[in-house]
């Protein structure tokens, strides 16, 4: 089996995807997010009309009669007709039904396909605040889960991946000024709980592989175990992209937002568990004394294992040397010895049966 | 034996529950459909603190019942009204025509007060003559049991008036025991109100001092008849009114005058209410957005089977199986419990297509591990369940977390994908886990599912390609 060694580039995994998300966050913030009236309080119409017209037509009448800003877009109808999705802040019941007589008189409105959605702005502030709290407490749910199923030196790479996950959907609505509404929203809420998964998936094997593997490295634990799970995971997030990309196709406008979001986070969620939240991962648990004993000994040691350690070390110093040595010093001075140490050799000697896949690993390693 | 005989009874509790299920769910005609996919109006009201009252609880109870006593004279057909937090109430309206009436009817506070105009019921021509008589500058100066209004009598060659009012009402909508429609002999419509008992007794000692006071000063004395702060009509008192009844004429359309006697019949709200967030869809455009989610849910369920079966071959005919299960289950328990269905809703349906089969993907995944690491078929099934579960779990639970924490932050439709997300995602979990496990040990006897290839646990392709379809030799 020819095995990639992921943590030998995991300065370089860590620094673009950083660099990556901490672009989008900039964006959000620069270009902003163009939220829509769930948030702001305004108006929203759909009309659907019956010849066709354009984007500027509908426009010009709702601008005549007298609608501030109004954002005219194009959605996919029913039917093939022409549908409009109108956005203002403020459009009164007269004004409202005034664009729908007039868009009625000039291009006919097709009967009973109209919406109209008001929000006030106090009920949007308080989506918004409510969408916060709802986001904040469900980061916290996740540490709380992953610290009590995991330990916490898991929870906190994998909220940081999806601080990724999140911060790039986030991003690419900010860049492409796409709206932002409830449903935006509860997709985001989606990601936080779907692309953990992937996380999940590789943490779990990591979990398992950790007391067999007694010689290696954590990072070549993690590598196998990456390895091990990367197809499973690409294969449950293709399970979960295949629904949405027949939203994508068919659905309303609605639907596609919602949709959007979530493939986005979903491709994210996928990638950011090998190379954001693994990596991540790695540095915490190289700091713990047994596997930098490892790491040193791997640094020292003998034949092959050296060439895996040594790369999986020295970039780290190349890259980042004081990230690098301020990560693994206080973590060695302040845990001499562990009792989690015994916990995992009882714990192996267990698992009897899986025994073979590591065995099988050390083989492959020699051969080379 | 034991095992097979287990696995037989998982099997027939299953089917039992398919049955029960399928009972439920078919025909899917039946299923409540929300506003933005059968057409209506939703609107959600707030209660507002006045300057004359602060809102109440009691205030809210007595609301929600004038108001579904307000909605059963519209006629609409099951309408759902229902509180929403502290200070909100929820009113939708399927299938409504004409929302805008609908909602003035809902929304109005149709606060009727009678007032008594002072300064014997001058009538003064504009605001600023008023204002001069009372000897202020402007209306915010007025002496706190004093207040200016403004009324633009009908028609004819009436211009319009101001007059200063008692802050105090004298009588109120609260007062009325019934509101009907009638007209007036220039055939104008207008609303005739019938008084309680103790309402009568105060019109008859109001308007019975008004005519004294008239008789005595020669002065007209007026009433001043407000409703929502706005004046209908302000008539002169001539007489006592006794027999507890009255009349208000103003610039009513039959329909107005229709919608004001629905209103004053069934009550004042007891506490000012003001739609927060509305929203009106047309039939034709739910009906399409009905249509769209079903066509993407069937593709997306196709697409999913798909590639299953091109992956995992025979394992992937049983997780489809399983998914199928999985559908008629949850249509079973949504309709079951009469869910309503919304357009966020069939969306979270959807999705847990997707994530159903995630658990089959992490097991039969697993169940490869074990095939390469020299198992038998059967045994390597049990341990791919076995080991697999955990995973599955801990996965599945941060879903139906983040669901919980959603259904509890989201309002409106969004709540309905909270619960088709959560609900869906453990169903899914008992579907994906224990009906595929057992169907796939009873098959266990049939020679096609001994065979690692048929199955799809044959393994040699790299595994770094993740849409390698194992199955060349």
């Amino acid at each position: 089996m020819r095995m990639f060694h992921f943590m030998r580039y995991k300065w370089w995994f860590l620094g673009s995807l950083t660099a990556v998300t901490i672009f989008a966050i900039i964006t959000v913030f620069v270009v902003r997010l163009d939220l829509g009236i769930d948030f702001r309080g305004g108006v929203r119409m759909e009309v659907s009309l019956e010849q066709s017209a354009t984007v500027d037509d509908v426009r010009s009448v709702v601008s005549d009669i007298g609608v501030q800003d109004p954002v005219v877009q194009s959605v996919s109808g029913s039917s093939g007709e022409s549908s409009f999705m109108i956005t203002a802040e403020s459009v009164t019941d007269a004004q409202s039904d005034e664009i729908i007589a007039e868009l009625d008189a000039r291009y006919g409105a097709t009967e009973g396909a109209t919406g109209i959605e008001t929000v006030g702005a106090s009920f949007g502030r308080e989506t918004t605040n409510r969408a916060l709290i709802a986001i904040a407490i469900a980061v916290v749910a996740i540490i709380g889960y992953l610290s009590f199923r995991f330990e916490f030196k898991f929870a906190i790479p994998a909220i940081v991946a999806l601080i990724h996950d999140v911060g790039l959907t986030l991003g690419i609505y900010a860049a492409s000024n796409r709206l932002v509404t409830a449903a935006t929203v509860a997709a985001i809420l989606t990601i936080l709980g779907y692309s953990v998964h992937d996380t999940i998936v590789v943490f779990d094997r990591m979990r398992e592989n950790a007391p067999l593997m007694k010689k290696e490295t954590y990072g070549e634990m993690v590598d196998l175990s990456i390895s091990q799970t990367m197809v499973r995971s690409i294969n449950t997030s293709v399970a979960l992209l295949l629904p949405l990309l027949a939203i994508l196709i068919f659905g309303g406008p609605t639907l596609k937002d919602f949709a959007l979001a979530l493939t986005i986070g979903t491709i994210a969620g996928t990638y950011s568990s090998f190379f954001v939240a693994a990596p991540m991962a790695v540095l915490l648990k190289e700091r713990e004394p047994r596997y930098r004993k490892r790491l040193a000994m791997a640094a020292a040691g003998e034949g092959i294992v050296l060439d895996a350690g040594v790369s999986a070390e020295k970039p780290t110093k190349a890259v980042q040397p004081a990230g690098g040595t301020k990560a693994s010093k206080p973590g060695g001075s302040k845990k001499p010895s562990t009792g989690t140490r015994s916990a995992s050799v009882s714990q192996a000697s267990k698992k009897g049966k899986t025994s073979r896949r590591p065995a099988s690993k050390d083989s492959k390693r020699t051969s080379r | 034996m034991s095992r097979v005989k287990r696995d037989a009874v998982i099997l027939v509790f299953v089917a039992a529950l398919l049955g029960a299920a399928a009972y439920f769910a078919f025909p899917l005609s039946k299923t409540n459909l929300g506003l933005d996919l059968q057409g209506g109006l939703s609107v959600i009201l707030e209660a507002q603190d006045t300057a004359k009252a602060d809102r109440t609880q009691e205030g809210m109870d007595q609301a929600i019942t004038i108001i579904q006593n307000r909605v059963n004279g519209l006629g609409v057909a099951e309408p759902e009204i229902q509180r929403q937090g502290d200070w909100k109430i929820s009113v939708q309206l399927p299938g409504i025509d004409n929302p805008e009436e609908a909602l003035a009817i809902i929304g109005k506070t149709a606060v009727l007060e009678f007032y008594d105009v002072k300064d014997f019921g001058a009538s003064y021509a504009s605001q600023a003559e008023a204002l001069a008589s009372a000897g202020v500058e402007d209306a915010d100066s007025l002496p706190a049991d004093k207040r200016l209004i403004h009324w633009s009598p009908q028609g004819g060659n009436s211009s319009d008036q101001w007059f200063i009012i008692s802050t105090e009402p004298l009588v109120t909508g609260a007062m009325l025991t019934k509101a009907m429609t009638g007209f007036d002999q220039f055939n104008n419509s207008k609303v005739d109100m019938e008084f309680s008992d103790e309402g009568a007794k105060v019109f008859s000692e109001v308007t019975g001092r008004m005519a004294e006071t008239w008789e005595i000063t020669g002065e007209e004395q007026r009433l001043a008849i407000i409703l929502d702060g706005n004046v209908e009509s302000a008539p002169t008192v001539h007489q006592q009114i006794d027999g507890g009844r009255a009349e208000i004429t103003g610039k009513f359309t039959p329909d107005e005058a229709k919608s004001l006697a629905l209103v004053l019949q069934t009550g004042a709200l007891p506490v000012e209410l003001e739609p927060v967030n509305q929203s009106t869809i047309g039939a034709t455009l739910g009906k399409a957005a009905l249509n769209q989610a079903l066509i993407a849910g069937a593709l997306g369920l196709l697409l999913i089977i798909v590639f299953m079966i091109a992956y995992y071959r025979l394992l992937g005919i049983v997780a489809s199986l399983a998914l199928i299960v999985y559908g008629v289950l949850f249509l079973g328990v949504l309709n079951g419990i009469g869910v309503t269905m919304t357009l966020p809703g069939i969306a979270g349906m959807i999705l847990t297509l997707g994530m159903a089969v995630d658990a089959n993907v992490l097991i039969f995944a697993r169940m490869r591990d074990e095939v390469r690491a020299g198992k038998t078929v059967g045994a390597a099934t049990s341990a791919g369940f076995k080991k697999a579960f955990r995973t599955v779990f801990d996965c599945n639970m941060t879903t139906i977390l983040t669901a919980v924490i959603l259904f509890w932050a989201a309002s409106g439709g969004i709540k309905g994908f909270a619960l088709t997300l959560g609900v869906g995602v453990a169903l899914s979990m008992f579907t994906a886990v224990l009906v595929t496990r057992s169907m796939l040990s009873l098959l266990s006897g049939w020679r096609p599912f001994r065979s690692e290839k048929l199955l799809g646990l044959h393994v040699a392709a790299p595994k770094s390609r993740p849409l390698e379809k194992g199955g060349r030799p």
